[in-house]
């Protein structure tokens, strides 16, 4: 306000500055103008005045020559020719001769008065040259100039001057001034005012008097007038200004030298001033113009830069919104800027929307109603602290939030200040999203957390592991103490033998379960994939398991379901050691009488030769809490009740064993009830070997009708289904009873049974005493075989004596049945022309030679697949080099490309086998190439090539050819 | 190379070159993707999968050895003793790209090349007339073994061999 007030009157102060200036320069200038002027006009006036003054000197002293003349002249007539002569020489228009008292007489001879009035003393009396008008009748006016003349008779006239007339208008033409555009008028007075001489152009204005006129057109005072005339008198010249009621003009008076007269001009002020006017006109027109072009200028530039720079605050502002809400989109801060008394909302960042869900109506409105927002309370519950705040403080706190569009939840920390803006107090705050943060804090925690349990785990393990590896230790040192004391007791020798080998096997399987966990936590087990049956497995499992069983008065029970594969690819081993890890652990957990089952399930068996398989461990046993299974299957983890503190264990068997299915590709679950028991199912995958065709078999011994005995039908269902697959027809009994009297019915009608199957335990009459009732209906021709899943070796000898001839484990697999049926046939073991040796080739180390490299990888990866480590020559000579370098025995096959550069194969055989290598002559050499010709067999022959593979390599030919080689 | 370059910029041409005839031997999904199953990709070349899967088992190993064929050196070194006219290396190249065929179950180029190497046989230090027109085919199959192969790697289905959980080798 000040600031407008002072450039208001910083404004006034210039304008008026302005104005008196302006008005000064007018004065100064009009004074300069009239100052001019006056000059000017004096110049004129001046030159006037002299011009009149010469003219009437002139006119004077003309008349003054002729004077003497005249009187010179005694002819008068010679005197008026003379005049004449004068007259039309000077152009006056009349002579007179002037007598005394004023008569006057012209050369013709005319007389009359001349009215000189007081002219006429000073002309007669003081003989001063005179000017004087003369109203002639019968004449225009006239002047006279009077001249003293000696005394002189004219025509008897008596003369004291002579005059000369001259014409008003000739007179006044030397008054006229051709400057100022014949505007001004000039005049010849008496002092009194009286005019003598008017040249005013303007014939309107007939003066007789011009201090009268003056005095009575003119504004001027009488004052004024009166100094004028004292002006007039006292010879003064000068120039005044006066005003009549049209204009306003210069009054220029000047003494004329003659008597009393003076010359007077007056001009219009304005034709005076004209150019001075124009000049001063144009200078101020001129100097405005440039104010005003300055001033415009002036203006549109402070315009201009007051736009420019509303512009720049513009762009400026813009820019700082700009980058603010760019800001805002971008960081996950939240600013709210409120009034600090209402909790109005002057600013919230658009970023609002993104974090917390809600837009910034939403946020306003919330402030002055109840929602939910912050973890069940209202947004105003993050306002909670700002009242605590003073003017110029700061507080920081956390708070939780759930965003209303997403449902997440996170944290936000909250700074918030309390300030002074534009004069009103306002909190500021500063929304910051720490969610992040606090996760992978929280996650670092729960990491640490974890890190630590993990290292107590294996503290713990490592206390136990100690524990658990010196008890049989110790007993292995003890027993050997006790050994060779008691060396002389074969008794005691047996039994500490015994227990020592117990121990010992114990001690390995601990040592073993930390090999493999370190091994599968290193992650370096590799499955050793070998072709194997299914049944043997399972056989070798129960044979193990059983004893621990019985020792603990447990009944175990094995039972399949499903299209059961007999032969498959997979690891032996790994599968024995789940299938034990599983029982063993079922056996541990469960008390004495407790039941336990293994069930196995094929699950779709793919025509892709693939067959899924379900092992399923079951016990009735103590159980496991749920927390636990959760973790069994961490390392070390074992549970910590009263019952289960006395069992041993490294707890690692659970880990192993899923680090094992894992590794088949499979899956592992659990279900258990705390004193229930627990169930634990194992799913498999594996490739199913070539099975080949067994109808021949069965054909081969003329077998197409079975009787099956079982009293769970299921089994007896299934058996039917495998073997329908195959075109032998089953019947089935449920009861040793029912069998009987089918064997009977069969018998009758001469469709006898080939194989009877008997299960041995059954309800009501058990297999054996089947076996007898049977022999005794039909006799000793039709065989018998008994299924069981019991340990069949306490009753081999009875059931022999009743008949029996074949024993067979339950679960119930064709392989095994086509084995045992075989070996009853035959007489004695029987290896199946389709069964394959996998024990010979397994393990065995080839030279291989084999110049193209994709082949060679081909070849290695089939040879691996079989359990067969092979190392690879590009060529003939390079084989010949790498077998003649190596150790005895080092390979056991020698696999030779015959088309090879360097050397070929044949050529290679050759030398090989006159090397002089131990094995040189030994070592079998098998060919390897795509021609079967007989000549190229002959010709590997003659090389001293053993045998000759067809190209492609085919592992089944090769194991062929291996096994026949080893065998 | 990479093989990977290698295959991309055969497949570049190839692709160009060699569109699908029959509807049926690649299915083309929705978003225009050409893909290809094991089995097309056998049948196109000319040879049968259930066979190759037998020897080799796992379907892995089968593309990673067939992936490998496009750096097989076999064909490079058949054209190079072609060009340089020796029939004994010719032979032996040739027997050599025929192995590697049978073993991987590429029919078409098996065929072709066995011709060639029976062409090349007979004894001579010269490579017979017979033989140009018949590597011609070998060329050709070669490179449309090559393309098919290509194709399949870069956009491949599954297939039901593979779709039953790994079995891990």
């Amino acid at each position: 306000m000040r600031k407008r007030l002072l450039s208001a009157a910083l404004a006034a102060c210039l304008l008026v500055a302005i104005l008196a200036a302006s008005i000064s320069y007018f004065r100064f200038a009009s004074a300069k103008i009239y100052e001019e002027s006056s000059h000017h006009l004096m110049e004129i006036y001046t030159q006037v005045n002299g011009a009149f003054h010469d003219m009437v000197s002139r006119k004077w002293k003309n008349v003054q020559m002729w004077v003497p003349y005249l009187s010179d002249i005694k002819d008068e007539d010679k005197v008026a020719s003379y005049i004449q002569e004068r007259q039309e020489q000077w152009g006056f228009t009349d002579f007179y001769f002037i007598s005394h008292n004023g008569d006057y007489q012209t050369i013709d001879g005319d007389n009359g008065y001349l009215n000189l009035k007081e002219q006429l003393p000073k002309l007669i009396l003081e003989q001063e040259c005179v000017m004087a008008d003369a109203a002639i009748p019968g004449s225009s006016e006239l002047k006279i100039f009077a001249v003293p003349a000696a005394h002189g008779t004219f025509r008897g006239f008596e003369y004291e001057a002579v005059a000369v007339s001259y014409n008003n208008s000739d007179i006044v033409s030397s008054l006229d001034i051709s400057a100022f555009g014949g505007q001004s008028d000039s005049y010849v007075i008496y002092s009194n005012g009286r005019v003598l001489i008017d040249n005013a152009g303007d014939t309107d204005r007939s003066v007789f008097n011009f201090l009268a006129y003056l005095e009575s057109e003119s504004e001027m005072s009488a004052q004024q007038i009166e100094d004028l005339r004292h002006k007039f008198l006292q010879r003064e010249s000068g120039v005044t200004i006066f005003q009549t009621a049209e204009d306003s003009y210069y009054l220029v008076y000047a003494p004329v030298a003659f008597q009393d007269w003076v010359v007077l001009g007056v001009v219009p002020t304005g034709v005076v001033n004209a150019s001075m006017n124009q000049l001063q006109k144009i200078t101020m027109l001129v100097v405005i113009g440039i104010t005003l072009a300055l001033s415009a200028f002036l203006f549109v530039f402070l315009i201009r830069r007051n736009r420019q720079s509303l512009v720049e605050k513009d762009t400026e502002i813009l820019y700082r919104e700009k980058l603010f809400s760019t800001l805002s989109n971008n960081v996950d801060d939240i600013f709210i800027m409120l009034d600090a008394d209402d909790y109005k909302v002057s600013y919230i960042s658009p970023n609002v929307k993104r974090i917390l869900g809600l837009s910034q109506e939403d946020i306003c409105a919330q402030i002055s109603e109840e929602h939910r927002l912050f973890q069940e309370k209202d947004f105003r519950s993050a306002l909670k602290h700002l009242p605590e705040i003073m003017l110029g403080q700061r507080q920081e706190w956390e708070q939780e939030y759930i965003n209303q569009q997403t449902g997440e939840s996170g944290w936000f920390h909250i700074l918030a200040f309390r300030t002074e803006i534009q004069g009103t107090e306002r909190y500021v705050m500063v929304l910051s999203d720490r969610t992040r943060a606090r996760e992978i804090n929280q996650s670092l925690n729960n990491a640490l957390a974890v890190a630590k349990s993990a290292n107590e785990a294996k503290s713990n393990f490592l206390a136990n592991i100690s524990h658990d590896i010196r008890t049989p230790m110790n007993a292995i040192v003890g027993l050997c103490a006790l050994l060779s004391r008691d060396v002389d007791n074969p008794e005691k020798v047996r039994e500490y033998t015994r227990k020592i080998s117990f121990s010992s096997q114990h001690l390995l399987g601990l040592i073993n379960d930390v090999l493999d966990m370190s091994k599968i936590e290193s992650g370096q087990t590799l499955l050793n994939i070998t072709e194997f049956n299914m049944a043997d497995t399972i056989e070798e499992v129960y044979t193990i398991v059983l004893p621990q069983t019985k020792a603990k008065g447990q009944s175990i029970e094995l039972r399949t379901r499903g299209n059961l594969p007999g032969k498959i690819l997979g690891d032996k081993t790994r599968v024995n050691q789940i299938l034990l890890n599983l029982l063993s652990n079922s056996v541990k957990y469960t008390p004495e009488g407790g039941k336990i089952s293994l069930t196995l399930e094929g699950l779709e068996l793919n025509t892709r030769k693939r067959a899924r398989i379900r092992f399923t461990v079951a016990d009735n046993g103590y159980g496991m809490s749920r927390d636990f299974i959760k973790n069994i299957f961490d390392p070390f983890a074992r549970e910590d009740t009263e019952c289960k503190k006395e069992i041993r264990g490294t707890g690692l068997g659970m880990p192993i064993t899923k680090n094992i299915v894992d590794l088949m590709g499979g899956t592992i679950t659990v279900q258990s009830e705390p004193g229930r028991g627990s169930t634990f199912t194992v799913d498999l995958e594996f490739q199913t070997a070539d099975e080949e065709s067994v109808n021949s078999f069965w054909q081969h011994y003329g077998i197409t009708r079975l009787l099956v005995a079982d009293d769970d039908e299921d089994i007896c269902k299934d058996i039917r289904t495998l073997m329908s697959d195959i075109g032998v027809d089953v019947s089935y009994a449920t009861s040793g009873a029912e069998a009987v009297d089918l064997v009977c019915q069969a018998h009758e009608r001469q469709e006898e049974f080939h194989i009877v199957i008997l299960d041995w335990k059954m309800p009501g009459m058990d297999g054996v005493e089947t076996a007898r009732r049977i022999r005794a209906k039909v006799g000793q021709d039709i065989p018998i075989l008994v299924l069981t899943a019991y340990d069949f070796s306490e009753i081999e000898e009875e059931a022999k004596e009743a008949g029996v001839d074949m024993f067979l484990p339950k679960p119930f697999f064709l392989s095994s049945f086509e084995r045992v049926v075989a070996q009853y046939y035959e007489g004695k073991p029987v290896e199946m022309s389709s069964e394959i040796k996998e024990v010979s080739i397994q393990g065995l180390h080839v030279l291989a030679a084999e110049d193209n490299e994709l082949n060679s990888e081909i070849l290695a990866e089939l040879l691996e697949m079989e359990g067969i480590t092979c190392e690879l020559v590009p060529n003939g000579k390079e084989a010949l080099d790498r077998f003649r370098c190596s150790e005895p025995g080092e390979f056991d096959v020698i696999l030779m490309d015959i088309q090879m550069p360097v050397m070929e194969g044949y050529e290679a055989a050759r030398r090989i086998r006159t090397c002089g290598h131990p094995d040189a002559e030994t070592i079998p050499i098998v060919a390897m190439t795509a021609n079967a010709f007989e000549e190229d067999v002959q010709r590997a022959l003659d090389a001293g090539m053993n045998a000759h593979m067809a190209k492609p390599v085919d592992m089944h030919g090769l194991k062929l050819i291996l096994s026949d080689l080893k065998g | 190379m990479q093989w990977r370059e290698f295959c991309s910029s055969h497949c570049i041409v190839h692709l160009q070159q060699h569109m699908p005839k029959e509807k049926n031997a690649e299915s083309i999904t929705l978003t225009g993707e050409i893909t290809m199953t094991i089995e097309e990709c056998y049948q196109q070349l000319g040879g049968d999968y259930s066979e190759v899967v037998k020897r080799l088992s796992a379907l892995t190993l089968i593309k990673k050895f067939i992936s490998k064929f496009l750096q097989d050196k076999s064909f490079e070194n058949l054209c190079g003793e072609i060009q340089s006219g020796n029939r004994r290396g010719a032979f032996r190249a040739a027997h050599t790209l025929k192995g590697v065929c049978q073993n991987l179950g590429f029919g078409k180029l098996m065929i072709s090349s066995e011709k060639l190497t029976e062409a090349l046989r007979a004894d001579g230090e010269e490579i017979p007339e017979s033989a140009a027109a018949v590597f011609e085919n070998v060329r050709r199959d070669y490179e449309e073994t090559t393309a098919v192969i290509c194709r399949y790697l870069t956009s491949e289905l599954p297939s039901e061999a593979d779709l039953s959980f790994g079995h891990k080798v």
